[in-house]
């Protein structure tokens, strides 16, 4: 694995993140069979850790945590609102991956982590997503500073606040990536998609993928 | 509110420039709807643009206009284009569009238009309110909701704006906002463009 010291303020160099994709491809022991559609090499089962945090959520200002998500398929997206220069696609081609989705979609959570909690109030963070698509196939989700760094610890997002109007994109490695994380229903961390945000998404490819994830999903 | 500063042809108006008026109008037209504070204030198009040397072939995908009707960029072979990606969701596409407005009337003579294409999934509705609620007068309302302008593009994000020359080629692309109305946007983008048949 390459090292990945995690140091606030430090950006995590692109080469760094590739790295720890071709790391995390080459430890992972047993490869789990590749989710049909999802790109090689973007299983990251068991290199991860489950999915775990406590943040409100915009549409309901409700506190939640994994366990309110148990059963669904959760993709979170670290992000924020008033990007200064160009906006990523990411939640505009998850929106649409989404509804090519067809019926399994509503086992889907699209959570949109906001690394800009200063700024992005939960009505703002509502009114914000509400472009996209209703909760609670599309939300939010805004934590304190404290919240918002464990979780991004967790799964090497890399970001720095606080942003001004002209900052530069304070989420450097994952935005540029546009790094998708994909967690199956038991919480456990099963992809982390790259190019979700950029052009040339296989949305036909990418909506079976997720329809195989919802699918696994099962009654509960 | 442009045509009415026009209409004035004060001595005042003269001496400090039109473009220095319609900044400080354009000012306080922004900062009331929270958008930058001083217009002026986004990239010029000289430091902005990338030269797509050769140029290369104009995007086929279709868009819609606000009635309905389904348009491709053929149509408007002969002219310029300035075709610009964008979101109602998207800040630094909704702090351009001013200036885009404002370039669409000091070019429309010389037969370049601006075409504003919207990703917006609310669609018409979405592009309509922006418009009323920023006084946008002189831009159509184009969409492209299922995106395929982006795929045809690969456009990385929103804003993303190319340049196409009057014999429909792209000639440039910028990826963030600019400050269209400015001078040596205008003249670079005529210059780009090339001059009318």
């Amino acid at each position: 694995m390459p090292d990945m010291r995690w140091a606030s303020g430090v950006r995590l160099p692109r080469r760094g993140l590739a790295g720890l994709l071709a790391g995390v491809a080459l430890s992972a022991g047993l490869p789990l069979p590749a989710v049909a559609g999802f790109p090689p090499g973007s299983d990251v089962a068991g290199d991860l850790p489950p999915l775990a945090f406590t943040m409100r959520r915009s549409s309901d200002g409700k506190r939640v945590t994994e366990a309110d998500y148990r059963g669904d398929v959760v993709v979170l997206y670290f992000g924020f609102t008033r990007c200064p220069d160009v906006c990523p696609l990411t939640l505009h081609n998850m929106a649409e991956i989404l509804r090519r989705m067809g019926q399994s979609a509503v086992r889907m959570r699209v959570l949109f982590v906001t690394v800009d909690p200063a700024h992005d109030t939960l009505p703002r963070l509502k009114n914000y997503l509400a472009g996209f698509g209703p909760p609670p196939e599309i939300d939010g989700l805004r934590g304190s500073s404290a919240e918002l760094a464990a979780l991004a610890k967790r799964y090497f997002v890399q970001y720095r606040a606080p942003t001004g109007p002209g900052s530069p994109d304070p989420v450097s490695a994952i935005t540029h990536t546009s790094y998708v994380y994909a967690f199956g229903p038991h919480g456990r961390v099963r992809d982390l998609l790259a190019g979700v945000g950029g052009p040339g998404v296989d949305f036909a490819a990418m909506a079976a993928g997720f329809d195989r994830l919802a699918q696994t999903a099962g009654g509960s | 509110m442009v045509s009415s500063i026009q209409s004035i042809g004060s001595p005042l108006l003269r001496r400090i420039g039109r473009r220095a008026a319609l900044a400080g109008l354009g000012g306080g037209l922004l900062s009331g709807l929270a958008l930058p504070a001083r217009a002026g204030t986004l990239p010029l198009l000289p430091a902005a643009l990338r030269r797509l040397v050769p140029p290369e072939p104009a995007p086929k995908a279709p868009f819609t206009t606000g009635a309905g009707q389904t348009r491709n960029l053929a149509a408007w072979r002969g002219d310029g284009v300035v075709l610009n990606l964008w979101a109602t969701w998207c800040l630094p596409c909704k702090a351009e569009m001013p200036a885009l407005d404002r370039l669409a009337r000091i070019v429309a003579a010389a037969g370049i238009v601006v075409l504003p294409v919207s990703i917006d999934t609310g669609g018409r509705k979405a592009v309509v309110t922006f418009y009323r609620e920023n006084r946008i007068a002189h831009l159509p309302v184009l969409l492209d909701p299922e995106g395929r302008m982006v795929t045809a593009l690969k456009a990385p994000g929103v804003p993303t704006t190319v340049i196409i020359d009057r014999q429909g080629r792209m000639v440039g692309r910028v990826e963030g906002p600019v400050q269209w109305d400015a001078s040596s946007s205008v003249a670079l983008l005529r210059k780009l463009v090339g001059a009318a048949s």
